[in-house]
């Protein structure tokens, strides 16, 4: 509980903790301008028009955004110890390297769960409040309640994210790398599934953290290589173990 | 200055044990072993890439050993139930995140042992960054640094206390601070290990060295004893070095003649003084000659220097 103290301490006291809370929240600001214009444009349009509409999910735009936002969070949470050099100091002070794993592990996955949570019960509320009532292919929720599942899920997808991104950033030590890392799975990824041939780029791009909550809430109707709610979960699962493991190999093996 | 002073029930003993460290195909440290005691200024010595800083690493379970290891109270750092009531460690200055307050640089560090914040108000007093506690460390000069570092290290009220050249970055008031604060740690009964590649310093601060060199251990000896084997001669100036020489060359006396005198070995300044007085001749001077610590740390070190510069 110590640790956990003395870690969440150190994510309180830096700025770029409160940065990417405030990119969030900019990120959260600009889609809602996009929520109301498209609305707009869509009740002055034509009925032939409407029904060309995409839906107005913020998320389907937003998500990526929020994600990336979170995994620098989690990366700066400990690259910058070994940028700083400041990890002998911390591990001179905890020297059991599992018990300071797994205090950041719960500092920085509680809070990138929470942060997620609330960002997509936020980005839902403000596609909802301008957009409902409207055509299904506009406003693809019957009640306010349809949408909660996928907010759930993305906010799960967020924290996934978030542990994803402390694992690599453990593993790699480097703040450059492991950004570099992150952006490469959350955009890289899935533009490269989309160029690929054959069976593989589909399934890539099914893969890639971004489609994982809407999967796992059911709600990709539409496309074919989508996974199904279950096999979703497993890939999270299997960020998460994947991350951790990587992470966990280098910080007890190698010298700090 | 202190809540109390240091009375652990454990032994406050570094004991390093055939400790051989490589990275890649480089032999950091090679075999080497020494203890240090409570209650000492320990200096830990040794050129630049010797292998203290390497050392001391392994000491605080930083890195693995290749092979044998370090015990601090007699267990492995690593296992330790109550680390920085244990072992309080400086060792790089530069090592803060520089967005963070000085204050909560400590705060975060205090939290992890539950360590209060009178205990982080304390020893931001102590060290004489009270003033600056709540500014970004960013703007910290290194002689601030410094200070944090050893508030850092202090933060436990450990008993066992590492110091990586802690002078470095320090001006001479700061220089003659921590000196007497790490003279103070030690009479408080604490143990105190201070690494630094400058003989003089330690020649003002330390009881007892550890020297090493090409991370082999080339002397671990008292401070006095050190001095008292690099001891060299006694300068004689009298009114008659002629006969003076025959008599102490007489009586086994090495003697060199000096302009305006004698360089006398292997013999005590008071036997030369009584000798001189038996033979009737007055003697103007009569001063023991110590070589410089410096000297004999070059003396010591020589063959085992890593890099050298090369004459042309």
């Amino acid at each position: 509980m110590k640790v956990i103290a003395s870690e969440l301490a150190k994510l309180r006291t830096v700025r770029s903790s409160w940065a990417v809370l405030g990119a969030i929240a900019a990120a959260i600001a600009l889609g809602t301008v996009i929520i109301v214009a498209m609305t707009a444009d869509y009740d002055s349009s034509p009925a032939v028009e409407q029904a060309r509409f995409g839906n107005a999910d913020m998320a389907q735009v937003m998500l990526p955004v929020i994600q990336l936002a979170v995994a620098a969070l989690a990366v700066l949470a400990v690259t910058t110890e070994y940028g700083t050099g400041v990890i002998r100091t911390t591990l001179v002070s905890v020297p059991r390297r599992g018990v300071l794993f797994g205090a950041k592990l719960a500092v920085v996955g509680t809070t990138t769960l929470v942060l997620g949570e609330l960002a997509a019960a936020l980005m839902y509320v403000c596609s909802w409040l301008p957009a409902h009532g409207r055509a299904a292919n506009f406003a693809p929720w019957a009640s306010f309640a349809d949408g909660i599942p996928e907010v759930l899920a993305n906010g799960l997808s967020i924290g996934v994210v978030g542990v994803l991104a402390l694992g690599i950033g453990t593993a790699v030590r480097s703040t450059a790398g492991a950004l570099v890392t992150m952006t490469m799975l959350l955009f890289v990824l899935p533009i490269v599934a989309l160029l690929l041939p054959g069976a593989i780029g589909p399934w890539l791009f099914a893969v890639a953290p971004m489609n994982l909550g809407p999967e796992l809430a059911g709600i990709v109707g539409d496309g074919s290589s989508a996974m199904s709610p279950g096999l979703a979960a497993a890939a999270m699962a299997f960020y998460v173990v994947a991350s951790i493991a990587a992470g966990w190999v280098v910080l007890s093996k190698r010298d700090a | 200055m202190f809540r109390r002073p240091w009375s652990g029930t454990v032994s406050g003993m570094i004991e390093v044990q055939e400790l051989t460290k490589r990275y890649g195909d480089k032999l950091a440290v090679d075999g080497l072993s020494f203890t240090v005691t409570p209650g000492h200024v320990t200096g830990f010595l040794g050129a630049n890439g010797s292998g203290k800083s390497t050392t001391m690493r392994v000491v605080l379970g930083l890195d693995a050993p290749t092979a044998g290891g370090a015990l601090v109270n007699g267990r492995r750092y690593a296992r330790s139930p109550q680390p920085m009531h244990e072992v309080g460690a400086l060792l790089d200055a530069n090592a803060v995140h520089g967005g963070r307050t000085a204050w909560h640089h400590l705060r975060c560090l205090a939290l992890s042992n539950g360590i209060g914040k009178a205990r982080v108000t304390e020893v931001l007093e102590q060290v004489g960054l009270a003033g600056v506690a709540g500014k970004r460390v960013k703007g910290f000069s290194l002689g601030m640094k410094q200070r944090l570092g050893i508030a850092a290290a202090l933060l436990g009220d450990p008993g066992v206390l590492l110091f990586d050249e802690p002078v470095n970055g320090l001006d001479t008031e700061g220089i003659r601070w921590i000196r007497g604060l790490m003279r103070s740690l030690a009479a408080q009964g604490r143990t105190v290990l201070v690494s630094s590649h400058l003989m003089s310093e330690m020649a003002l601060t330390a009881d007892r060295v550890v020297v090493i060199g090409r991370g082999r251990l080339i002397v671990e000896t008292p401070m006095t004893d050190l001095m008292a084997r690099f001891r060299r001669d006694v300068v004689v100036r009298s009114a008659d070095d002629v006969r003076l020489a025959a008599a102490l060359r007489a009586d086994g006396a090495r003697v060199a003649v000096e302009d305006g005198g004698l360089a006398v070995g292997d013999m005590a300044a008071v036997a030369i003084g009584e000798l001189a007085l038996r033979q009737g001749i007055a003697v103007h001077e009569l001063t023991p000659r110590t070589a410089s610590l410096e000297d004999a740390y070059l003396e010591l070190t020589e063959d085992s220097v890593e890099y050298r510069a090369v004459a042309s």
